[in-house]
């Protein structure tokens, strides 16, 4: 068994709350050997961390991997060295595949294809219906013994509310939580962006925010009824963020992430029809974003989630009215969460935990997410000082408009089941 | 700023000024001076002067089209220009080749302009993104969804200035389908650079309140902008870009309440006058008998739109009073 001594780190999980400057640490093949070493124990490999930030890695509940597939956009490879480059240990591989994670052999397909491409954890979400067509339910049972751990039918809503019902009590038995995409398809239909002040003026059809409001209060009102656990995704309103919150005060058992991108970027970075800027739910106006910052700072939104939808060129490179929705963000997550850091919009134990510890928490995995001797050695060693542009990707795709955008702070050392993923040039 | 993805993915703004991508871009100077020289055409069309010969002008339609694609075409022919008209039915993606493809290679040929109508808001701006990657056409937005309609705009506005001199402190009022108009928005965005006061009217599920942060203020009660209006213009309901169900009861409904019918004709200022951009939908959002009477400018604007469509295409390619600039 591999040993690899961490030297001259500052240990921070606010989960657990850990933080101390100046810690040795020591791995032993997969996991954590000791949080205290001395700086001079014998270790196969040594590296030098010059005091900087060492945190649990991070765990990511919404990863569009594209395979099967789709693989023209993404691979579970790619996408894994992606999240590695971003410190990402572990990713939850949406049912957005073709075919759709419906079946037992799909979900092997992608935990072989994972364990062929490293270290990297990718858990597989189940299709909550057959081919996510929102009509049965696919065989959870049987998808969650092959390894699914939450159930969803990915980006699209679940039009039929009795079926919403059925899947929340059949994951429910199984102890797993529903993931939903909260929107009344019929309100937002034939939108291609947030209805506001831009799309008035682009001549735009747009998605009111009210879409995704009356999408989510349906959903929370299913959750009241079953009482199972409901995750509700990439939540973007200010409206929607309320009811959650009010949701939670009442007990109802729900949880619910924020993408990074809604966390920083308005409609307004549609205008000149860009399309790299149009992404599902739509980038919403400053009050809307100002709201999502508000609810992930108080624990009202649970975690951040990349919601990393790759796609090819030629997809974006088009009308803005037929351009494919979506944008990477592996590699994006943690750099612009950690730019709120630097603006004070969010505390760096806020910012930490909500992509490691509450993420790993959704998915009842309490081994994931937080730092603990004998614990997986998932790892990310993060400089916050290190200044750096945006422009090469891991992935296939770089269909994001943050693209080119310079920012402070990278994950540079990534270590997942004790195994080096990425590892910053020097 | 009009931005694009290059091969790479980055954006990059535009480059050039000679694209007519719409009226927001444009001061009220430039937008004079295209006014000024519209005029000027507007008599010099039978002198036989060729500024644009030797050139060549695309006409590509990507959407239906009389009257726009008539009015560019005979414009570039009074030029001396020589027209190549391209016609697509269906949109690049769904059929062939993408319009950044079919920017690049007729841009390559280097025709003087391009003349572009597309059902997509934004599709001209691709396609002057494309003709910056390989040469030096100039684009002219001949209408883009329900974005802007930059050449109606200034027919509408010479149509104006015929007859009021100044739009300083004038009330234009446009009635019907404003959300998915383009005549509107370009409308709304000339009339009040040149300092004309804009009132919107029409149901309100045709008329959100958004709208107002384009300039225009919205008035619910057509009767209310009828007396006080120094032209009215009427837009169709543009059914064609809705998708669910019809946003009002019916037409029959739609004409009780926002038509301009004879009777509300009658209570329009004495000078007052009525401007279409057509197509019309007789007996829906105007009376056959108002369309066709005293106060209706319609052919007047027509006749406009080829001289302002003349001194358009002087400006795309740098010639008139635009020779010599970049």
């Amino acid at each position: 068994m591999s040993t690899t001594l961490l030297r001259d780190v500052r240990l921070f999980d606010p989960g657990t709350g850990l933080d101390a400057e100046g810690r040795h640490v020591v791995l032993d093949g997969d996991k954590i050997g000791s949080l205290d070493a001395s700086g001079d124990v014998m270790a196969d490999r040594v590296v030098d961390c010059g005091g900087r930030l060492l945190v649990p890695g991070l765990v990511d509940l919404r990863v569009h991997a594209c395979e099967p597939g789709y693989t023209s956009r993404e691979s579970i490879a790619t996408a894994a060295a992606a999240a590695a480059a971003g410190g990402i240990t572990t990713f939850v591989a949406l049912p957005t595949t073709k075919p759709t994670v419906d079946r037992v052999e799909v979900v092997e397909l992608i935990l072989a294809r994972a364990r062929a491409a490293g270290a990297t954890r990718v858990l597989p979400a189940g299709a909550l219906s057959v081919g996510r067509d929102g009509e049965r339910l696919a065989e959870m049972a049987k998808l969650s013994a092959a390894g699914c751990v939450l159930f969803t039918d990915g980006d699209r809503a679940v039009k039929d509310s009795q079926l919403l019902r059925y899947a929340m009590e059949t994951a429910g038995d199984l102890g797993a939580p529903i993931m939903t995409h909260a929107e009344d398809e019929s309100l937002s239909l034939g939108g291609v962006m947030h209805e506001g002040l831009v799309s008035a003026r682009l001549g735009l059809a747009g998605a009111p925010g009210a879409a995704e409001v009356v999408g989510i209060s349906r959903d929370l009102a299913i959750a009241e009824l079953t009482g199972s656990r409901l995750h509700i995704g990439h939540v973007s309103t200010a409206a929607g963020v309320e009811l959650i919150r009010q949701a939670k005060k009442r007990g109802i058992r729900v949880t619910a992430d924020v993408s990074p991108l809604h966390l920083t970027l308005t409609d307004e970075a549609v205008l000149g029809y860009d399309t790299a800027a149009k992404v599902f739910p739509p980038l919403r106006p400053r009050h809307d974003v100002d709201a999502v910052i508000t609810g992930l700072a108080d624990g009202t939104l649970d975690c951040v989630a990349s919601d990393h939808c790759p796609q090819i060129e030629i997809e974006k490179n088009v009308e803005l009215d037929w351009a494919a929705p979506g944008a990477t963000g592996l590699e994006t997550m943690l750099p612009v969460i950690l730019s709120l850091v630097n603006a004070g919009r969010l505390t760096l134990e806020r910012a930490i935990t909500t992509m490691t510890r509450t993420p790993a928490n959704v998915l009842q995995r309490l081994d994931l997410g937080r730092i603990r001797e004998g614990g997986p050695a998932d790892l990310t060693l993060i400089d916050r000082e290190v200044e750096w542009r945006f422009e090469q990707s891991h992935s296939k795709s770089s269909n994001t408009p943050l693209l080119g955008t310079r920012f402070t702070g990278r994950a540079v050392l990534t270590i997942a089941s004790g195994v080096i993923t990425h590892e910053a040039p020097r | 700023m009009a931005t694009h993805d290059d091969h790479r993915g980055r954006r990059v703004p535009l480059r050039w000024d000679r694209h007519l991508l719409g009226i927001e871009p444009l001061t009220a100077e430039e937008i004079t001076k295209i006014l000024d020289r519209a005029r000027v055409l507007r008599h010099a069309q039978i002198t036989g002067e060729r500024p644009l010969a030797g050139q060549s002008v695309v006409t590509l339609f990507y959407e239906a089209s009389t009257r726009t694609r008539a009015s560019f075409e005979i414009a570039a022919q009074n030029l001396g220009a020589t027209i190549v008209s391209i016609a697509s039915s269906s949109s690049s993606v769904k059929k062939g080749e993408t319009v950044w493809d079919t920017g690049r290679t007729l841009a390559a040929m280097e025709p003087g302009a391009i003349v572009c109508r597309h059902s997509s808001p934004g599709a001209p701006h691709l396609l002057a993104a494309a003709a910056e990657s390989v040469g030096h056409t100039a684009i002219v937005n001949a209408g883009d969804g329900a974005h802007e309609h930059p050449t109606q705009a200034l027919l509408d506005a010479m149509t104006l200035l015929d007859r009021l001199e100044s739009l300083e402190g004038r009330t234009i009022a446009i009635i019907g389908d404003i959300a998915h108009s383009r005549v509107a928005r370009s409308d709304l965005f000339l009339l009040t650079k040149l300092g004309a006061r804009v009132l919107l009217c029409g149901p309100r599920s045709l008329v959100p309140r958004t709208l107002e942060s384009l300039g225009g203020t919205i008035v619910r009660d057509v009767d209310d902008i009828i007396p006080v209006a120094d032209a009215v213009m009427m837009l169709r309901v543009q059914f064609e870009r809705m998708v669910g169900p019809p946003p009002f009861p019916s037409l029959g409904d739609y004409n009780r309440t926002y038509g301009l019918t004879v009777a509300r004709a009658e209570r329009m200022k004495s000078d007052a006058f009525v401007m279409h951009p057509g197509p019309m939908n007789r007996g829906i959002e105007i009376d056959p008998e108002v369309a066709d009477g005293p106060t209706s400018v319609v052919a007047h604007q027509v006749r406009n739109g080829i001289a302002v469509r003349m001194a358009v295409l002087e400006r795309a390619v740098g010639r008139g009073p635009w020779a010599g600039a970049s």
